[in-house]
C-alpha cells in the first residue's frame, strides 16, 4: 500500500472510531528515542514477591507471577531436559534441578546431573554429575528429589528398579554416598540430617546420616500403609514438622518427621459418614497442601471410585489439623489436580487444572481462602498435565 | 511447542477421554490360573509377550487406538498402536523394556480378568499420539509393580520414553475391589 493511501485508511478508521486523525511528525517529538543497550538481560530480585511460584511440569520449569495476567505472568524459565525435578533452597539464593541428558538426544551416553541455578539470574552456577544407579524418571515427583532439613545435603531417589538414595554435599558439590533402600521408594526429609521412605510392606523406613553422608542409624515403623485397599498418596502436605498423608478413601495419616525417627500420629478422616457414602475422596497429583496458616488443604472429588485417584476434583476442603474440623470449602471455578498455598499478607491458594470440556486449557487459578473468591487466573501455556507448584516468595 | 509440551498437554486430553469411556471392572492381585505364564518377580518381563492378532478377534474386542480398549484399563502413556507399533509390539527402531509393571483388566468378551504387562518402548522421542492415563488398580510407587507414573524404560540401552504397550501375559482369578 502506498503511504498516502495508508494514511487515508488510518484516518478513515480513526474517524469511524470517533478519534480525530492527528498525524505526528518529528517536530512533535524534538528528541529521538534513546539508543538502547545491546546486549541486555533482565535480572530478578534477591527475594521474590509472595505471588511468585515455580511450576515444575513433565518437560519444563517456569517462574510464574500468579498475580499477573497474561502475557506478563512469566518471569523466567529454567532450561531443562525432560522429566526434571526442582527443589528451591529456603536458605540460599539457589534452586536445584535434577536432570537427565543423552549425548545423542534420545540415545547415547546418559548423564544424570543436579544443576545449581542462581535465583537472581536463573543461570546455572554449578553442577554435581551423578554416578551409580540412574535417577528415577516419572511425571513431576517432588519426593524423588529433596533436601535434608538443614539443607546441607540434596537427596536423589534412584531406581533401577532397585531403590537407593544418593546423598549430595551441596557446599562442596560432590556425591557423598549411595544408601540402598530395597523395597522402598521416594524421600521424606526427617530431622536435620536424615530421610524416610515408604516401603512396599506398608512401613516407613528412616535413615539418619552423619556429616559425611554415612548412615548412622536406621529404623522401620510397624505396618500402617494399606497399599492394596486404601493407600496413602505419595505427596504429603507438610505443616511445620508434620507431614499429612491423605489416603485414597479419605483418611489422613499425620507423621511427625521433625525428629530422628518418625512418629505416627493418630489417623483421622477427612470425611463424615455421609460424605464417605457419597464417595467424597482426595484426588489429584499434588492433591494436598499445607498452608502458612497451619491449615490442611485437600482437593476433593465426589463419586470417587477405583481408578479416579489422580483425576482431581472441583472443591478444596480446608481443615484445622488440630481439631480435624473442616473450616472452609472452596468451590473451584476449574477442577484442579495440583494445589499449593502461598504465603503473604494473607495466604493464597494456587490451583492448577483444566476445565472438563477443555482439557488442554490448563490454568493456574488463585483463590482467597478466607472468602473462596477467585482473585486471578493465568494460563499455563504448553504445560498441560499436572504440574508441581512451588510457592517461591519469601 | 515442543513434543514434550504436547506430551504433558495430552495428559489432559486423556483425562477428558476417560470421563466418557466405558467402565470395565478391573481387579488387583489375585493368584494366577496359569502360574507358569508369569515370572515369580514383582515385575514382568517382555519375553512373556505373544504376537498380536492382526485380524479382528471377537474374543479381543475394541479399538487398540482408543483409551477405552479393555487392555488399557491402567495404561499411562502414548499408545504404541498409534506410533508405528502395535498393542503388543514396539515401533521400529525402539527397544522394548524388559522390565515393567503389571495391571489387571477385565476382557468384556470372555469376562475373564487378564494380567496385562505395560511394557514401555524406548529410545526415540515421545510419540505424542493417543495419550491415555487410566488408573484401574494403579497404586503409589511404594507398591512399585503397580505404579504407572514411572518411566519404565529400564534395562534398555536408552531410557528415553517413546510409547507404551499392553500385553496379555496371563489370566487372573477374580478378586473384586
Amino acid at each position: 500500500m502506498r503511504p498516502g493511501l495508508f494514511a487515508a485508511a488510518v484516518a478513515a478508521v480513526c474517524a469511524l472510531c470517533g478519534f480525530a486523525a492527528a498525524p505526528s511528525t518529528a517536530a512533535d517529538f524534538p528528541n529521538p528515542l534513546p539508543v538502547e543497550t545491546i546486549p541486555r538481560v533482565l535480572g530478578l530480585p534477591a527475594t521474590y514477591p509472595k505471588s511468585w511460584a515455580f511450576v515444575n511440569s513433565v518437560s519444563s520449569l517456569e517462574l510464574i507471577d500468579t498475580a499477573a495476567t497474561a502475557p506478563d505472568r512469566v518471569r523466567g524459565q529454567i532450561g531443562v531436559a525432560p522429566f526434571p525435578n526442582l527443589i528451591p533452597s529456603t536458605r540460599r539464593p539457589e534452586v536445584y534441578v535434577a536432570e537427565t541428558f543423552y549425548s545423542r538426544g534420545t540415545r547415547g551416553t546418559r548423564t544424570d546431573v543436579v544443576t545449581i541455578y542462581d535465583t537472581r539470574t536463573l543461570a546455572p552456577t554449578g553442577e554435581i554429575v551423578l554416578t551409580g544407579p540412574h535417577r528415577y524418571l516419572s511425571g513431576p515427583q517432588p519426593n524423588a528429589f529433596q533436601l535434608t532439613g538443614d539443607e546441607a545435603f540434596a537427596l536423589v531417589f534412584a531406581f533401577t528398579p532397585a531403590g537407593s538414595v544418593k546423598v549430595l554435599d551441596l557446599a562442596n558439590r560432590k556425591i557423598l554416598s549411595e544408601v540402598p533402600i530395597p523395597g522402598c521408594a521416594l524421600i521424606y526429609p526427617t530431622g536435620e540430617h536424615g530421610f524416610s521412605t515408604l516401603c512396599g510392606s506398608g512401613t516407613m523406613l528412616t535413615v539418619q546420616l552423619d556429616a559425611t553422608g554415612k548412615v548412622t542409624g536406621q529404623s522401620e515403623t510397624a505396618t500402617f500403609n494399606d497399599l492394596a485397599d486404601d493407600p496413602l498418596f505419595s505427596l504429603p502436605a507438610r505443616i511445620g514438622g508434620v507431614s499429612y498423608f491423605t489416603s485414597f478413601k479419605g483418611g489422613v495419616q499425620p507423621i511427625d518427621l521433625s525428629g530422628t525417627a518418625p512418629k505416627l500420629l493418630p489417623r483421622w478422616s477427612l470425611v463424615t459418614a455421609e460424605e464417605a457414602k457419597a464417595n467424597w475422596r482426595p484426588s489429584g497429583w499434588q492433591q494436598a497442601a499445607g498452608g502458612p496458616d497451619g491449615r490442611l488443604y485437600v482437593i476433593m472429588q465426589p463419586g470417587g471410585h477405583e481408578g479416579t485417584h489422580k483425576d482431581g476434583g472441583p472443591e478444596v476442603w480446608v481443615f484445622n489439623p488440630a481439631t480435624h474440623a473442616k473450616v472452609a470449602t472452596i468451590k473451584l471455578k476449574t477442577q484442579a489436580r495440583s494445589i499449593a498455598v502461598a504465603d503473604g499478607a494473607a495466604p493464597a491458594l494456587l490451583a492448577a487444572g483444566a476445565p472438563a470440556d477443555s482439557p488442554l486449557d490448563l490454568r493456574l487459578d488463585v483463590y482467597d481462602p478466607s472468602t473462596g473468591a477467585l482473585t486471578n487466573s493465568t494460563p499455563l501455556n504448553g504445560q498441560g498435565g499436572a504440574p508441581i507448584l512451588f510457592p517461591a516468595g519469601r | 511447542m515442543s513434543r514434550l509440551d504436547k506430551f504433558a498437554e495430552k495428559a489432559m486430553r486423556g483425562l477428558a477421554s476417560r470421563t466418557s469411556r466405558r467402565s470395565f471392572f478391573a481387579v488387583l492381585g489375585g493368584s494366577l490360573a496359569g502360574a507358569g505364564a508369569i515370572p515369580a518377580l514383582p515385575v514382568s518381563r517382555a519375553s512373556a509377550a505373544t504376537p498380536g492378532a492382526t485380524m479382528p478377534n471377537p474374543q479381543d474386542p475394541g479399538d487398540p487406538h482408543s483409551c477405552d480398549y479393555w487392555r488399557y484399563c491402567a495404561i499411562d502413556g502414548f499408545l504404541c498402536s498409534c506410533c508405528g507399533g502395535a498393542v503388543n509390539a514396539c515401533p521400529p527402531g525402539t527397544e522394548m523394556s524388559p522390565i515393567t509393571w503389571i495391571g489387571t483388566c477385565r476382557n468384556p468378551a470372555d469376562n475373564r480378568n487378564y494380567i496385562i504387562s505395560y511394557n514401555d518402548c524406548c529410545g526415540k522421542a515421545p510419540c505424542d499420539r493417543c495419550f491415555c492415563d487410566n488408573m484401574q488398580g494403579e497404586r503409589p510407587l511404594a507398591r512399585t509393580q503397580s505404579n504407572n507414573d514411572t518411566v519404565w524404560c529400564l534395562g534398555t540401552s536408552s531410557q528415553a520414553y517413546t510409547c507404551s504397550t499392553a500385553i496379555v501375559v496371563g489370566v487372573a482369578t477374580d478378586k473384586k475391589q
